[in-house]
């Protein structure tokens, strides 16, 4: 393997590293250029991906801006970067959201305000190389280092006495998963001599062994998805973390482990995906149903948008092991969009919460009347996130739906079913927090969002809207990878 | 169609210039709108199932923000999440059969997806039971929206949005939608006799259904939602029976009468509210209305005209499409043509039940005592919160109302003027949200008053369509060859449908059925005004309309039946209640166990490894005490059960050979190479 470098990738991974390491030079007394400096950092990343959008060339499947170090010379494991199709969004995703964070603690993050800057820097490092990152051995480490800080926002910022248990739980349950992936990765090394992705794709494993490194990566991708039932982990995290946290949880992390069948499971392991395929449909067809009927029953705002997100997530996976090109580019598109929806009903209960220190619905009512700005951008993102036409949501699912149905019209009928109680359980959170009357027995200070969170919601609004209402961007650049890995799996 | 919601739209928009003017939301509610005839003009032009199926859902969500316009009474919130999540049901079904159409022929496509499919039933290569199953789901989308049988609970409740919003999309455009779609994918349907039956089965169990629960309705809105939705069914039916001009045709008909009626009805809620105050319950409160022909006498006409229309009578427009149907029902099944016809009675029956309680007798405003004290329900201000949470503040503030006593300003201007009165309170209140009006204006205007011209200017626009639109559908029969204006309009799409329209009645026939279905409606014209016009005196004629359950007409042993009969009608058949019980309290009961299995089963498992490994620690400590004494008995016991485990297990080694070799085999399988 040939040692290239250019400064397409290595810069954008670099540049939140180098933002998080200035901060420690400065005094924890001067917060503000500290602050500044992060979110100048992320505000840079965020411009990369724009520019490497318009040097990417849709019409390939290969990775591009591909970059090779070497980094273990014995077992050949390279420090191997690329992105295509399928992780430019992600990518994407990963440098909108961390401005975002900064944003959202850039005044209520008093306490180690230094120590957030860097800990949400670093993060976005390791995502971002986790969605470039074409080695499998690295795929297994970068992840598994993704849960550190967010065990160190949770446990820091977190808002109760039960986070500890929350960030074990957490921390435990991805650790519990991932030791299988890293037992498959081993196996994959002394097959093939090397952690190469691009060698493995094209290793032919016998079945049996398939079948063995499915089940191993499996359970790692199945704790991160979440599956049910080791589901719990999330509402968990998601009520215990502060809101900063619960954006970027629900818009990076959630995602890692669907991320990684599409780029692990399904290409690799063709046969045994094909042979898996019930194993995948049925905990996640339960799941839709299961979760949604328990967000029915929630009473504490943040679980409610965490249970959704594990509905949400499961009706990816079954879009994903379709197997055709609806299913698997459709699988895509709600991933990114989930990413936006759900954090933009975080960063709503963050308001809320910052306003009245309470996240359960039974105070909440009648917020309209006070804060009129505030229901609309709560209703965009409901609207979005019980998949409403127009936006970014309805696509996905469609497509999602479409793919699924060829397969298997029952499970696309369970997963249709989630769609009604998505509509009941969004439409209740929001009619009982926003309309009705008002509880002033409960709720004292009344004001509409500033100008600070207004700021943080635009984009969200907007790019729910725009991948609504004009989705043909995301197809144009995904479909290549996606019709490349539906011709690889030799799924027809 | 499209002329329909544009004509319809662009009236109730003048209309609700004045009907909104005071309201704080104008603007919101004008967007609203817009936004509405948007997507409803979105789907009337698409051309695949899933443009319609995107539009669709965003009428539907239009009609969520429209129903909760008044998002804080807690009636309008339920109301519009009962209508939002009853329509989702249906858009379930339509996303689901929309999918396996696609399935089936590979197209969203209209044209090519009835050609494909016509050519697979020509050529036998469909499942068709799974066609059933997936036109059945199809057809769900349409009950849902088009407010038939099991899914029509969420209509009434719709009535808690602003008027000009029931007049325009829960009478004229939405509720159509179900129709137009079905008869857009009629080519679909009419190759399958299942669901053609199944249409009109459900078409006229509609039909029936929402002419006997308008029968007691005391709310007028309501009332006039239940004869939206019996009339939706006699479309349906129509559609079913395959005659698929006459439903478009009754369509528009009623489009444009049932418009001409809610407005009307605007109108006179709008002139009561200057006596009983702001309060649905009261306002709407036909009980409370009567007499006001003096009042708004414009109203009353055109009211009056809208009534005839939908009853059938003659030349106004419901006439000549309800009496199509009527003829083409008798052709198609006797059992359908008696509860048809039967029916055209009852809407005669209740439609001049609404017009007499509200145009004829005495004004009962003296009666609104009644309404506070029997319903909790009655908040008697105001948009912004209910009386009770502004309790505090009211010691210090009169509520002004912002129904103005002053002339109103064509456009916004009223509204303008109103919100700087607002903000002023608003500050002396420390943005505290209350609100709002003054209690005196009640001396200043006992009477209603008939509404501002901009009100009136469409109320007559519509009398006009009401009387002359059926003209364009009316089979003038000199030729065989020239069909009329409708069937000319409608003839690209007929033709799709490979069949012909049988426009060919010939006169005698025609007079025969009409005067047959107009006699029909004058008995039931006549049966309404026998109950309630005589009843004059005040008093009692409260007691015999509300609760003629009690006092009753006559008394007699009908008396009984009449109990139930309007019990049942008021109560709405039962079917909300029976839908509260079993479907809601199912998911309760069903979210109630996931959540318990949740929270103790898989938080348990948890936990459960977790406590029991602080336990296993636990013991362990002890072992580790740090003599070396106990170390060395511990090594050796644990290697002394091993030797005799060992040995025992040689000695057994012929039973256990057959499972230990299946065991290594198993492992050699399982574990890599």
């Amino acid at each position: 393997m040939l040692e290239q470098c250019y400064f397409d990738l290595s810069g954008l991974i670099l540049c939140p590293v180098l933002g998080s390491i200035t901060p420690l030079f400065i005094p924890n007394s001067r917060i503000r250029p500290i602050r500044l400096i992060g979110l100048c950092a992320s505000l840079i990343t965020f411009l990369y991906p724009p520019v490497l959008r318009i040097q990417f060339d849709p019409s390939t499947a290969k990775s591009q801006f591909v970059e090779s170090l070497r980094w273990l010379p014995y077992e050949n494991i390279n420090f191997y970067l690329g992105i295509d199709g399928i992780s430019l969004f992600f990518v994407i995703l990963t440098t909108f959201l961390i401005p975002i964070c900064i944003l959202v603690g850039w005044s209520g993050m008093r306490s180690y305000g230094k120590e957030y800057i860097t800990a949400s820097l670093i993060r976005e490092f390791i995502m971002i190389a986790v969605f470039c990152m074409l080695d499998p051995l690295l795929f297994y480490v970068l992840p598994e280092s993704v849960p550190i800080p967010m065990l160190i926002i949770i446990g820091v910022w977190g808002s109760r006495q039960r986070k500890i248990k929350a960030a074990y739980q957490f921390f435990l349950y991805t650790l519990l998963g991932s030791v299988f992936m890293l037992l498959a990765i081993l196996l994959i090394l002394l097959q093939t001599g090397t952690t190469d992705l691009q060698i493995s794709l094209t290793t032919e494993f016998s079945e049996r062994r398939q079948m063995f490194l499915w089940i191993a990566s499996f359970a790692s991708f199945a704790v991160k998805v979440p599956m049910v039932p080791v589901h719990i982990w999330l509402p968990e995290a998601h009520v215990e973390a502060p809101t900063a946290g619960s954006v970027i949880l629900a818009g990076i992390p959630l995602k890692l482990g669907t991320y990684g069948f599409l780029r692990f499971s399904i290409p690799m392991f063709p046969e045994a995906t094909l042979c898996s395929t019930p194993f995948i449909y049925t905990p996640s067809a339960i799941a839709i149903i299961y979760t949604s009927s328990t967000t029915l029953r929630q009473i504490d705002l943040k679980k409610i948008i965490a249970y959704s997100s594990v509905a949400h997530m499961n009706l990816v996976t079954i879009g994903m092991f379709s197997r055709n090109i609806q299913g698997i580019g459709g699988s895509i598109l709600p991933m990114s969009s989930h990413g936006l929806v759900s954090s933009a009903l975080f960063l709503c209960v963050g308001v809320l919460y910052d306003r009245h220190k309470t996240r359960l619905v039974r105070y909440y009512g009648g917020l309209v009347s006070t804060m009129p700005n505030f229901p609309t951008i709560f209703f965009s993102s409901t609207l979005a996130n019980m998949s409403s036409p127009g936006t970014s949501s309805f696509i996905g699912e469609f497509l999602i739906l479409v793919g699924a149905f060829q397969r298997n019209s029952l499970v696309a009928t369970l997963a249709a079913l989630g769609m009604i109680l998505g509509a009941a359980y969004s439409l209740w959170l929001y009619n009982r927090a926003v309309s009705g009357n008002l509880k002033p027995d409960f709720l004292h200070k009344f004001s509409d969002p500033n100008g600070r969170e207004v700021s943080i919601f635009i984009p969200f609004i907007v790019g729910l809207v725009w991948m609504g209402v004009h989705p043909k961007v995301f197809p144009d650049c995904i479909h290549t990878s996606v019709s490349n890995l539906v011709q690889h799996g030799k799924f027809h | 169609m499209l002329m329909l919601i544009s004509t319809v739209g662009i009236m109730v928009l003048i209309y609700s210039d004045n009907y909104m003017a005071y309201d704080q939301g104008y603007l919101r509610f004008f967007s609203y709108m817009s936004f509405f005839s948007i997507s409803m003009l979105g789907l009337v032009t698409s051309s695949n199932l899933i443009q319609i199926y995107i539009f669709w859902e965003l009428v539907g969500m239009c009609s969520y923000l429209l129903i909760g316009f008044w998002f804080t009474r807690p009636l309008a919130g339920n109301a519009c999440q009962k209508a939002f999540v009853t329509n989702r049901v249906g858009d379930f079904g339509l996303l689901l059969g929309i999918l396996g159409f696609y399935w089936i022929t590979g197209s969203f496509e209209f044209r090519d997806l009835f050609e494909i499919f016509n050519n697979l039933i020509y050529n036998n290569q469909v499942n068709s039971p799974f066609v059933t199953l997936c036109a059945a789901l199809l057809f769900a989308g349409a009950v849902a929206k088009s407010a038939q049988f099991p899914l029509h609970v969420w209509l009434p409740d719709a009535m808690e949005g602003p008027t000009p919003i029931s007049a325009l999309i829960h009478a004229a455009t939405m509720v159509a939608a179900g129709i137009f779609l079905v008869a857009r994918i009629l080519p679909l349907f009419i190759v399958i006799p299942y669901i053609m039956n199944l249409i009109s089965l459900i078409g006229t169990i509609t039909v029936f259904l929402g002419a006997t629960l308008a029968l007691a309705q005391k709310d007028i809105k309501r009332g006039l939602a239940y004869s939206t939705m019996s009339q939706l069914g006699y479309m349906m039916l129509a559609l079913g029976m395959g005659s698929y001009r006459n439903a478009l045709f009754h369509l528009i008909t009623h489009a444009y009468s049932k418009a001409l009626l809610f407005l009307g009805s605007g109108s006179v809620i709008h002139s009561m509210e200057t006596i009983v105050g702001y309060s649905p319950d009261k306002s709407q409160n036909m009980v409370i209305m009567g007499g006001l022909t003096k009042h708004v006498p414009i109203t009353k006409i055109s009211f009056l005209f809208g009534t005839l229309s939908l009853c059938g009578i003659p030349p106004l427009a419901c006439f000549w499409s309800k009496d199509q149907i009527l003829n083409d029902s008798s052709l198609y099944s006797p059992i359908f043509a008696i509860i048809a016809w039967s029916t055209a009675a009852l809407t005669a029956f209740y439609m001049f039940r609404i017009y007499l309680l509200t145009f004829e007798g005495h004004l009962n405003s003296h009666f609104q005592n009644y309404c506070t004290n029997k319903n909790t329900l009655c908040y008697s201000i105001s948009l912004w919160g209910k009386e009770g949470s502004s309790k505090s503040i009211k010691k210090d503030f009169h509520l002004i109302r912002m129904t103005n006593y002053q002339s109103f300003s064509f456009f916004s201007k009223k509204a303008k003027k109103a919100y700087p009165s607002d903000e002023n309170v608003r500050k002396r209140t420390k943005g505290r949200p209350i609100v709002i009006v003054d209690t005196n204006n009640k001396k200043f205007y006992s009477y209603p008053y008939e509404s501002e011209n901009t009100m009136v200017f469409p109320l007559l626009v519509l009398v006009f369509f009401t009387l002359f639109v059926g003209f364009i559908g009316i089979p003038f029969n000199q030729e065989p060859t020239d069909l009329d204006i409708l069937s000319k309009w409608l003839s690209p799409s007929i033709n799709l449908l490979h069949q012909k329209t049988n426009d060919s009645i010939n006169w005698y026939e025609f007079l025969k059925d009409a005067i047959f279905s107009v006699s029909i409606a004058y008995f039931g014209i006549f049966l309404a005004s026998f109950l309630y016009k005589p009843i004059y005196s005040s008093f009692q004629n409260f007691d015999l309309i509300n609760s003629f359950v009690k006092t009753g007409v006559k008394r007699n042993s009908s008396d009984k039946i009449i109990n139930v009969i309007y019990d049942w009608s008021y109560n709405r058949a039962y079917l909300d209640s029976f839908y509260r019980a079993s479907f809601t309290g199912s998911i309760r009961a069903l979210t109630q166990l996931t959540l318990f299995f949740d929270k103790r089963v898989i938080d348990g498992i948890t936990n459960g490894v977790g406590v029991i490994s602080f336990f296993v620690a636990e013991g362990i400590k002890y072992i580790g005490g740090g003599r070396i004494s106990s170390y060395l008995f511990f090594y050796f016991s644990c290697v002394s059960i091993f030797l005799f485990l060992s040995s025992s297990l040689s000695t057994l080694s012929s039973v256990f050979e057959v499972s230990f070799s299946f065991l290594v085999r198993m492992g050699e399988g399982i574990l890599p190479k």
